[in-house]
C-alpha cells in the first residue's frame, strides 16, 4: 500500500451559510486543497469529508468569495461565505438560454436581477428597465393606465419597421407588440389614445433575471427577429429545500406629474369678442368678478393602485416547482380609466436520470378602460378628452357635462353637434374605450444529458392572446352624423406564436482548449387574425352592434399566417479560461419573401482576451481584471406579409366593387442587412470594487424593407420598397463601484451612460416620411445623409443670410407653406442612469437618477393651445412684440428693419403656428425616476412571530423630482406610443395622458 | 455508446415533430383581399371618385370664387381658401383623389379590359383620363402626366402645354374605342356603368364634351387648326356631336340612407360652416353694385331676381309658436352672403342671418341633400362655351340664341317652372339683343348654372377675373363684375394689387414626399400661385 493511503485520514462535517442572510447553502463545493478529493453541501447546507490531517478546505460557490479554512482541533466547521465582490466570473444567460461567464464573451450583454425589478414595481415590464442599462432608451407613452412603453437599444435600425428588441421568456420568443397604433382601423388612429405594448403582461414578480442582449452579435442565434437586439427572461425557478411562500402587497398613489400652463385672462369668442360661435378663447378679457374655472386641475384625480403577489417555491434536487398569482387594479389619473391584470403561474421541473422535463406556463387576463386622448375616433369629427380639456375656455365650467334628462351641454349652443366641441367629462363617462386581453405563454422542454460532453433540448412553446377592444361613441357626442346617432366598433384580434426549438450541444478538452460546439433548428408560426365590427346611427341609446341597420352594419377581417424555420450552429474555442473565440452561423427560409429571396445565411464572429491573466500578481491587487472582446456579426431581415403584391379592396361606394389598396406591392422584396461591429474594454480595480465597461459600436441596417409614403403620383400613399441605410454608431460606458463596504453599511453604485447618433443614407428622396405623425407646423421625418429621428417642419422665410424675413407693410414675418424645412432631432446627446444601493443594517435604500442631455422634443400640444388661445404664451395679445430681420426696400433689396406689431388671434394662429422652431426645444432633464427605502425586521422578532422567516416593508416613488428646460408637460412623452413604427414618435408632445408622479407602500413576507 | 444511441434515438422522434410542423413557405398570398378585379367591378368606384375629385375641387373653387363663403376661423381651411391660403393641405384630397382612387383604378380597369376585348371599358377609361388630367393640370398648372401611376416613386412633372398635347388626342382614341365592337367574351359595358347604363352614345357624346371643353380652355392662344391653337371651327364641331339635351348630361345622384361616401359630394363636403358668397349672391339676386347704384341698367344689377334663388340660396330660420311650442321655421329672407371685402371677424357661428350651404330639413337645397345630383359637364355648358366662341367670333346673334338655349337649359336642370324661366328669361336680367350682350352676360350666367363646378375658376382665370389692362380691378373692364381680392388675401403668397389666383398650390405629397423635383418648379416660391397655367398665359 502507498504512504499516503497510511495517513492518518478523519471526518469533517459542516453547515455552509450565506453570510447576509444566514441561509443555508446547498451545492456548495468543498475540496481538499492540493487535492482532487472533494463532495459538494447538501440540501441543508450540510457536507461531510474525509481529509487528512492539516489539510485545508477550499470552500466555494458561484457568485460568494471563495473561503479557504485549515482544519483545526474540531471535526465540525461552521462556516458562512460573503457575496463576492468580485463579479468576474458572473454567469449571464445569453442567446437559446446559454450561461456564459460574462469574461467569455465578445459582446456586451447587461443583466437585471429580479429583485431589482421590484423594488419599485412599475406596471408595465418595460419601464423597470428605464435607468439601469447603458444604450437602452425607454420611452414611456405618458401616464394613462395600461399605456405602452417603447424600448430601444442603440438606437432604432430600421425605417420602418418595430425598433424594439425581441423579447424571449424562458426560451420562447413572445410578442411585444402594440396592436393597432399606427393604423386607423377601429376607428382608434395613434393619437386617438394609448394602447399597451404586450410585453407589460409579464409580472415582474415572477422574474428570476434579465439579459439585455444589445447588437446583433449578442443575439445572433435568434436571427432575423433580433436584429435590434434581445431581452432574455427567465422566470423563477423553486429552489430545493422547505418550501418557501412569499407574499407582497403594494398600495399606490398617483398623482398628475406636470400639467401646462393655460391662460386666464381671455374668455370665449373670437378676434376679441366674447360669445359662444366659438370654443377658442380669443374672447375679450374676462371682467374682474367673472367666475373662471379650473377646469384643467380639477379634471386628473389621485390615482389609487393595489398589487398583490403571492409565489410558493420549493423542490428537492430532482424536481423543482414555482407557482404564483398576482393581481393588479391601477386607476389612472384621467377618470374612469383603469388596468387591471391578473396572473397566473406555474414552473416545474423534473429530474429523472439524464433528462430533464419541464414546463412554464402563465395565463394572464387584463381588462382597461382608457378614453380618447388626442384625436377622436377617426372619421367621427370628434376630439379625444385630453384635447378637448386643453381647448376648453376657463369661462366655462367644463363640469356641468349633461343636463338633468341626461342629454351633453353644448360649449356651442348654435352648432352643429360635429362642429361642437366634446365635454372631456362627456367623452370619459360615455366614450369609453375598453379591452380585456386573455393570454397564454407556455412551453414545455426535455433535455437530456447523457454523458458529460453532450446534451440535447427540445422546447416547443405557444404565445396566445385575444384582445377584445370596444369604443364607444352615445348617442349625442359632438360628432358628424351617422356617427352622432351613436356608434360602437369593436375588435378582437387573436394571435399565435408557435415555436419549436431543438439544440444540441457538445463540449470537449483539448489540452489547454476547451472547445465546444451547437446546432439547433427553429420552427417559428405566427398567426393572426383580426375581426371588426362597427354599427353607427344607433336606431336608440340601447348600446349594441345590433342595434342598427343593416346599411349601417360594417364588419371585416383580417388573417395572416407567417413561417420561418432556420438551421442555425456556434463554434467556441477557448485557451487557458483567457483568450475566447466564437463563430455563429444561421439560415433563416421566410414565408414572406418570394422564392428566389426567401433564403439567406447570416455568420458572427466574437472573440475576447482577458488581459489581466498576464499581470504579475503584485499588479493584481489593484488592477484586477481587464478584458478586451470584439465581435462582427451580420442578420438578416425578412419583410412584413403579404407585401410582394398589391390588393383590391372592395368600396362601399354606389355600385360597389373594386379599388386598388393604397399600399404599393413589390414582388422583388429582398431581406434587409443588419451589419454590426462592436469593440469593448471591461476592467475591475481594486478587487471589484471599481469597475469600468466601456463599448463601441457601428450598425449598418442596409437594403431596407420599407413603406414609405411616396408621391400621390404613383398612385398610392404607400409604397414598399427596398432602400435606405441606417447606420447607428455610439458609446456605453457602465461605471460600477463599491465605495463604501462595511458590515453594516454598503453602498453600491452604478452609472450606465450612452451616446447614440443615428443617420440615414443610401435613400433616393431627401426627406422619408415613414409613418405619420404629424399635427402642427413638424412631422417626423428620416433625413437623407441626416439624422434618423429628425423632424421637418415650417419655418418662418429667412433671407440667404439667414435674416428674418419682415414683411414691409405689416413689419411680421412671412410665412411659408414650405414644410420640408430641418428643425430638430429627437435623438438625445446623452442619456444617463445612476443607481445608488444603500444597505445599513436592515434598511435599504436605493435612488435611480435618470439624467438627459440635448434631443428635441416637440411641443405640438403647445401649437393647439396657442391656435386655441389657451396656451399662457396667448396671454401676451394685444402686447407688441419687436422683431429685427431684413425687408424689401422699393428697389427689391433687402434692408435690415426693425418692426414693432401687435401680437393678435391672426398672428398666434397663423404666424407664430407657421414657425416649428418655436415649438421645439432641446431637452435636458434631471429626474429622480425611483427611489425605494425598504426596512426588514430582524430575525429575532420574526422567529418570535414563529412561521415567518422574512417581513419586508418598503416606501417607493417614482417620478419624485424632475428639473427640466422643457416647458409643457413631462418630457418624456410619445404622441403615438410604442406602435409607431421606425422614426416612432418619442419627442412628440401632443394631447397625451400626462405623465404621473406615485409613491407606494409596500410589504412582503416570506414564509 | 448506449445512451448516445438512446440520445440519437430521441432526436429521430423529435424530428417527426419537426416533420408534423408546416414547412410550406409558400402562403404569402393574402387571404383577406384580392389581386384581380375585373373591369365592371372597377368601374362603379371610378366614376364615383370621378365625382368626388371632381365635386371635392369644386368646393374648393367655390370658395376661391366667392360662390362659397365661411364663417370666421382663422386657421380652418376654407377660411383660408377665401382667402387664397393653402394650408392645411387644403388641396390635397383633389390630387390624392385623382392619383390613389380614380386615375390608378382607370389605369388597372384600361389594363384589364384590353385583356379581354372590353373595348368600351378601354374608352371610358381613357376619356376620363382624359377629363380628370386635364381638371388636374388646369389647377395645379403641373402634373406628373408621363410618370403618373406607374411606379416612379420621384416622378418627373409635365407642364399644361405638354398634357394638352396628349389628352386632346387621347378624346378622339376614346372616341374610337367606344366605337368598336368588343369582343363577344367581353363584359357589358352595362354591367359596370351607373351612370350612362351602358349607353356608349353618350359616353362618345361626353368625349365630345370633354374635348370642346378642352379646347375652349385655349381662348388666350392664337387662333388656328393646331391641336393646340384656339380652335374655334373645331369646337364648335365637337359640340355639335355632343349632348343634345339635359338628357345626356354626365349626372351622378347620390343616395340616400346612411353610408355617407354614397350622399352626393357637396353634402359631404359641406358643413353648417359653409355659408354663401356675397358675389355670388349678387350674381343670383342681380344686385351687384348695392353702394354707389351706378349701374342700375346693367343686367346684374337689374335687381331681377334669379329663379334658381330657391334652389340654391337657403333661407333665415326664425322661431314661431305653433300650438304652444317655440319651433323653428323659414323666414322670407334670404340668408346673407359672405362678403370678401369687410369679412374678418365675421360672420361668427351664432350668426343666424347666414345660413349654411348644407340642405337641411327647412332649407332644402338643389346641391347639397344627400340625394343630390352633381355633374362633370352638361348640356348648358356646352351652351355656353358656344355663346362665347361665337361671341368671340363677333357672330353675336349666334352667341345670343346659345346664350339664351343655355340659360333655359339650366332652368330646366334645375326644375324651374316653364312659367317663371320664360319670365327671368324675358327679363332685364338678361341680355335680349345681340347688340347688348357681353361677355359679362355668358360668363356670369355661366358662374351661376356651373355653381360647384371647378370650370368656373378655369373660366374667371381664362376672362382675367374683374381685371382691367393695368392687371388690378376695373368695373368697366372687368368680364366677372365686382370679383375683387379679398380683404384678407393671403399677403404673402399675393402682396400687390395686381397679384390674383392663377394655379394652386402643389400638393403637399409632392412638396413633402419628392420636395428635390418640385423644388425645381418653383412651389416653394412665394409668386408660385400668381403665375398662370400655360393656357391663361396670352399669345
Amino acid at each position: 500500500m502507498p504512504a499516503e493511503v497510511l495517513a492518518q485520514k478523519r471526518t469533517i462535517t459542516g453547515v455552509v451559510r450565506e453570510e447576509t442572510t444566514n441561509e443555508l447553502l446547498p451545492g456548495v463545493t468543498v475540496l481538499e486543497k492540493g487535492t482532487t478529493n472533494g463532495t459538494i453541501t447538501n440540501i441543508n447546507g450540510e457536507f461531510s469529508i474525509n481529509v487528512k490531517e492539516d489539510a485545508i478546505l477550499v470552500v466555494s460557490f458561484v457568485g460568494l468569495e471563495a473561503k479557504e479554512v485549515k482544519v483545526g482541533q474540531s471535526s465540525t466547521i461552521n462556516l458562512s461565505l460573503a457575496p463576492s465582490s468580485e463579479q468576474v466570473d458572473e454567469v449571464v444567460v445569453t442567446a437559446m438560454g446559454i450561461k456564459r461567464e460574462t469574461k467569455a464573451l465578445g459582446y456586451a450583454v447587461q443583466k437585471v436581477a429580479g429583485d431589482e425589478l421590484v423594488k419599485v414595481k412599475q406596471p408595465n415590464l418595460v419601464n423597470s428597465l428605464n435607468g439601469k442599462i447603458a444604450g437602452v432608451n425607454v420611452t414611456n407613452s405618458g401616464g394613462g393606465a395600461g399605456a405602452s412603453s417603447k424600448i430601444v437599444i442603440r438606437g432604432g435600425t430600421s425605417l420602418s419597421g418595430d425598433n424594439q428588441p425581441l423579447f424571449v421568456v424562458d426560451g420562447i420568443p413572445i410578442d411585444n407588440s402594440t396592436v393597432s397604433a399606427n393604423t386607423s382601423s377601429g376607428g382608434l388612429s395613434a393619437t386617438s389614445t394609448y394602447q399597451a405594448n404586450r410585453g407589460m403582461d409579464i409580472n415582474s414578480d415572477d422574474i428570476e433575471s434579465i439579459s439585455v442582449l444589445k447588437g446583433p452579435a449578442a443575439a445572433a442565434l435568434y436571427g432575423l427577429k433580433a436584429a435590434a437586439g434581445a431581452i432574455i427572461i427567465t422566470t423563477k425557478k423553486g429552489e430545493s429545500g422547505q418550501p418557501k411562500i412569499v407574499l407582497s402587497t403594494k398600495l399606490k398613489m398617483e398623482h398628475v406629474n406636470k400639467l401646462p400652463e393655460y391662460q386666464k385672462k381671455y374668455a370665449q369668442g373670437d378676434n376679441g369678442v366674447t360669445g359662444d360661435g366659438t370654443y377658442t378663447s380669443w374672447g375679450a378679457a374676462i371682467p374682474d368678478g367673472t367666475q373662471t374655472y379650473e377646469n384643467l386641475e380639477d379634471f386628473f384625480e389621485t390615482a389609487w393602485s393595489y398589487d398583490v403577489n403571492a409565489s410558493i417555491s420549493g423542490g428537492n434536487e430532482h424536481a423543482n416547482y414555482y407557482m404564483s398569482v398576482h393581481r393588479m387594479d391601477q386607476n389612472g389619473i384621467v377618470p374612469t380609466t383603469n388596468y387591471t391584470t391578473n396572473s397566473f403561474r406555474f414552473n416545474g421541473e423534473q429530474q429523472k436520470g439524464w433528462f430533464t422535463v419541464g414546463m412554464n406556463s402563465n395565463y394572464i387576463y387584463s381588462e382597461t378602460t382608457k378614453t380618447l386622448t388626442g384625436s377622436g375616433l377617426s372619421g367621427t369629427g370628434g376630439y379625444g378628452a385630453i384635447m378637448a380639456l386643453l381647448y376648453w375656455p376657463v369661462t366655462n365650467n367644463m363640469k356641468n357635462w349633461k343636463n338633468s334628462s341626461g342629454e351633453r351641454i353644448a360649449l356651442l349652443p348654435n352648432a352643429d353637434p360635429e362642429d361642437d366641441l366634446g365635454n372631456p367629462y362627456w367623452v370619459i363617462n360615455k366614450n369609453p374605450i375598453t379591452d380585456n386581453t386573455h393570454r397564454f405563454i407556455g412551453s414545455g422542454y426535455v433535455k437530456m444529458s447523457p454523458t458529460k460532453w453532450l446534451d440535447a433540448t427540445y422546447r416547443a412553446g405557444i404565445d396566445h392572446y385575444n384582445i377584445f377592444q370596444r369604443a364607444i361613441i352615445y348617442p349625442g357626442s359632438a360628432v358628424k352624423e351617422p356617427y352622432v346617432d351613436g356608434t360602437i366598433t369593436e375588435k378582437e384580434i387573436q394571435k399565435n406564436i408557435f415555436t419549436s426549438n431543438f439544440t444540441i450541444n457538445a463540449r470537449q478538452k483539448v489540452g489547454a482548449f476547451n472547445l465546444s460546439a451547437l446546432a439547433g433548428h427553429n420552427y417559428e408560426q405566427t398567426t393572426y387574425r383580426k375581426n371588426q365590427q362597427q354599427a353607427a346611427g344607433l336606431l336608440s341609446n340601447f348600446m349594441s352592434i345590433n342595434n342598427a341597420n343593416a346599411d349601417n352594419q360594417t364588419f371585416s377581417n383580417y388573417e395572416s399566417t407567417k413561417r420561418l424555420y432556420s438551421f442555425y450552429g456556434e463554434l467556441s474555442a477557448s485557451w487557458k479560461n483567457m483568450a475566447f473565440v466564437s463563430v455563429t452561423g444561421r439560415n433563416d427560409w421566410s414565408s414572406t419573401l418570394s422564392e428566389e429571396n426567401r433564403s439567406f445565411f447570416y455568420p458572427s464572429v466574437s472573440g475576447s482576451f482577458v488581459v489581466s491573466e498576464l499581470f504579475p500578481d503584485m499588479l493584481k491587487d489593484k488592477f484586477s481584471f481587464a478584458k478586451i472582446r470584439a465581435s462582427w456579426s451580420q442578420v438578416g431581415k425578412d419583410a412584413p406579409v403579404y407585401q410582394t403584391a398589391t390588393y383590391v379592396n372592395v368600396v362601399s361606394t354606389i355600385g360597389g366593387g373594386y379599388k386598388n389598396s393604397y399600399y404599393g406591392g413589390n414582388p422583388d422584396l429582398k431581406p434587409e442587412t443588419t451589419e454590426s461591429m462592436e469593440l469593448g474594454l471591461d476592467m475591475r480595480f481594486f478587487k471589484g470594487r471599481l469597475g469600468l465597461d466601456l463599448t463601441y459600436y457601428d450598425t449598418k441596417s442596409k437594403d431596407q424593407i420599407i413603406n414609405p409614403r411616396v408621391s400621390m403620383t404613383t398612385g398610392y400613399i404607400f409604397q414598399y420598397a427596398n432602400f435606405g441605410t441606417v447606420t447607428n454608431k455610439g458609446i456605453e460606458c457602465t461605471l460600477t463601484a463599491k465605495p463604501i463596504v462595511k458590515k453594516n453599511f454598503q453602498w453600491n453604485t452604478s452609472l450606465n451612460l450612452s451616446h447614440n447618433e443615428g443617420t440615414v443614407t443610401d435613400i433616393p428622396v431627401s426627406l422619408l416620411y415613414v409613418d405619420d405623425v404629424q399635427i402642427g407646423p413638424a412631422k417626423s421625418a428620416s433625413i437623407k445623409n441626416g439624422k434618423f429621428l429628425g423632424l421637418t417642419g415650417q419655418r418662418w422665410e429667412h433671407s440667404d443670410d439667414g435674416e428674418l424675413i419682415l414683411d414691409a407693410d405689416s413689419g411680421r414675418p412671412i410665412t411659408s407653406t414650405d414644410a420640408t424645412n430641418i428643425v430638430g432631432n429627437r435623438e438625445p446627446d446623452l442619456i444617463m442612469g445612476w443607481n445608488n444601493d444603500f444597505h445599513y443594517k436592515n434598511f435599504s435604500l436605493s435612488l435611480l437618477f435618470d439624467i438627459r442631455v440635448g434631443g428635441d422634443v416637440y411641443n405640438a400640444t403647445e401649437t393647439q393651445m396657442v391656435y386655441a388661445g389657451t396656451s399662457k404664451t396667448t396671454e401676451n395679445r394685444g402686447k407688441d412684440i419687436t422683431m429685427k430681420g431684413v425687408s424689401v426696400n422699393s428697389d427689391g433689396e433687402y434692408v435690415s428693419s426693425t418692426s414693432t406689431f401687435t401680437q393678435d388671434q391672426e398672428y398666434y394662429q397663423n404666424i407664430l403656428t407657421a414657425d416649428a422652431s418655436y415649438f421645439i426645444t432641446s431637452v435636458n432633464w434631471f429626474r429622480l425616476r425611483s427611489a425605494s427605502l425598504s426596512y426588514s425586521l430582524p430575525k429575532a422578532l420574526c422567529n418570535r412571530i414563529g412561521f415567518v422567516k422574512n417581513i419586508d416593508l418598503s416606501l417607493s416613488g417614482t417620478n419624485l423630482l424632475l428639473f427640466t428646460n422643457y416647458n409643457g408637460v413631462d418630457p418624456e412623452v410619445s404622441a403615438g406610443g410604442s406602435g409607431i413604427l421606425g422614426a416612432g414618435s418619442s419627442g412628440i408632445d401632443y394631447a397625451g395622458v400626462p405623465a404621473t408622479r406615485s409613491v407606494s407602500f409596500g410589504l412582503n413576507i416570506t414564509f | 455508446m448506449k445512451k448516445i444511441a438512446i440520445l440519437f434515438t430521441l432526436i429521430l422522434v423529435i424530428s417527426f415533430s419537426f416533420t408534423a410542423c408546416d414547412y410550406d413557405l409558400d402562403i404569402n398570398s393574402s387571404p383577406n383581399a384580392a389581386q384581380e378585379a375585373s373591369p365592371e367591378l372597377r368601374l362603379p368606384y371610378i366614376l364615383a371618385e370621378c365625382c368626388d375629385f371632381y365635386g371635392s375641387h369644386g368646393t374648393r373653387t367655390a370658395t376661391l370664387c366667392q360662390q362659397a363663403g365661411y364663417i370666421y376661423a382663422s386657421a380652418y381651411r376654407y377660411y383660408q381658401l377665401e382667402n387664397w391660403k393653402f394650408t392645411n393641405n387644403a388641396d390635397a384630397w383633389v390630387w390624392q383623389c385623382w392619383y390613389g382612387y380614380t386615375w390608378i383604378n382607370i389605369e388597372e380597369m384600361i389594363e384589364d379590359a384590353t385583356d379581354m376585348g372590353a373595348w368600351h371599358y378601354v374608352g371610358v377609361g381613357k376619356i376620363l383620363t382624359a377629363f380628370g388630367c386635364g381638371a388636374i393640370i388646369d389647377a395645379y398648372g403641373y402634373m406628373a402626366y408621363q410618370d403618373g401611376v406607374n411606379g416612379n416613386i420621384q416622378p418627373d412633372y409635365d407642364d399644361a402645354e405638354y398634357v394638352y398635347s396628349q389628352i386632346l388626342p387621347l378624346c378622339d382614341e376614346a372616341i374610337e374605342y367606344l366605337q368598336k365592337e368588343q369582343d363577344a367574351s367581353a363584359v357589358a359595358l352595362s354591367e359596370g356603368d351607373y351612370v350612362y347604363k351602358g349607353d356608349t352614345e353618350k359616353w362618345i357624346k361626353f368625349a365630345y364634351a370633354v374635348k370642346a371643353r378642352l379646347m375652349n380652355h385655349l381662348s388666350k392662344k392664337s387662333e388656328g387648326t393646331d391641336l393646340l391653337n384656339y380652335n374655334t371651327e373645331g369646337i364648335l364641331e365637337n359640340i355639335d356631336k355632343a349632348f343634345a339635351s339635359n338628357d345626356d348630361d354626365w349626372a351622378y345622384w347620390g343616395e340616400d340612407g346612411d353610408v355617407s361616401s354614397r350622399w352626393a359630394i357637396q353634402r359631404q363636403n359641406m358643413s353648417s360652416y359653409n355659408k354663401p358668397g356675397k358675389l355670388w349672391r349678387d350674381y343670383l339676386f342681380n344686385t351687384v353694385d348695392t353702394v354707389a347704384q351706378a349701374y342700375a341698367d346693367e343686367s346684374w344689377n337689374s335687381k331681377v331676381a334669379d329663379p334658381r334663388i330657391e334652389m340654391l340660396v337657403p333661407k333665415i330660420i326664425k322661431d314661431a309658436v305653433v300650438d304652444g311650442d317655440t319651433v323653428e321655421v323659414l323666414s322670407s329672407d334670404y340668408s346673407k352672403g359672405v362678403d370678401l371685402a369687410y369679412a374678418d371677424s365675421k360672420p361668427q357661428a351664432s350668426d343666424t342671418t347666414y345660413v349654411g350651404l348644407k340642405s337641411t330639413d327647412l332649407n332644402k337645397l338643389y346641391y347639397t341633400q344627400k340625394t343630390s345630383p352633381y355633374f362633370l359637364i352638361t348640356y348648358s355648358e356646352l351652351k355656353f362655351i358656344e355663346a362665347e366662341v361665337y361671341f368671340r367670333k363677333g357672330q353675336t346673334s349666334l352667341a345670343l340664341t346659345a346664350y339664351k338655349a343655355a340659360i333655359q337649359a339650366s332652368m330646366d336642370r334645375f326644375g324651374v317652372a316653364a312659367n317663371k324661366s320664360a319670365d327671368f328669361l324675358a327679363s332685364a336680367a338678361v341680355a335680349q339683343t345681340a347688340s347688348e350682350l357681353t361677355l359679362s352676360h355668358i360668363m356670369i350666367q355661366k358662374y351661376i348654372d356651373l355653381t360647384y363646378n371647378p370650370e368656373v375658376w378655369t373660366d374667371m382665370r381664362r376672362c382675367d377675373y374683374c381685371i382691367g389692362s393695368d392687371g388690378t380691378y376695373n368695373y368697366d373692364a372687368g368680364v366677372y363684375k365686382g370679383f375683387k381680392r379679398p380683404a384678407f388675401v393671403y399677403e404673402t403668397a399675393f402682396p400687390s394689387d395686381d397679384d390674383y389666383i392663377r394655379r394652386y398650390q402643389m400638393a403637399y405629397y409632392e412638396r413633402y414626399y419628392n420636395a428635390d423635383k418640385v423644388t425645381e418648379l418653383g412651389v416653394f416660391e412665394n409668386d408660385y400661385m400668381t403665375t398662370p397655367v400655360w393656357w391663361d398665359k396670352d399669345e
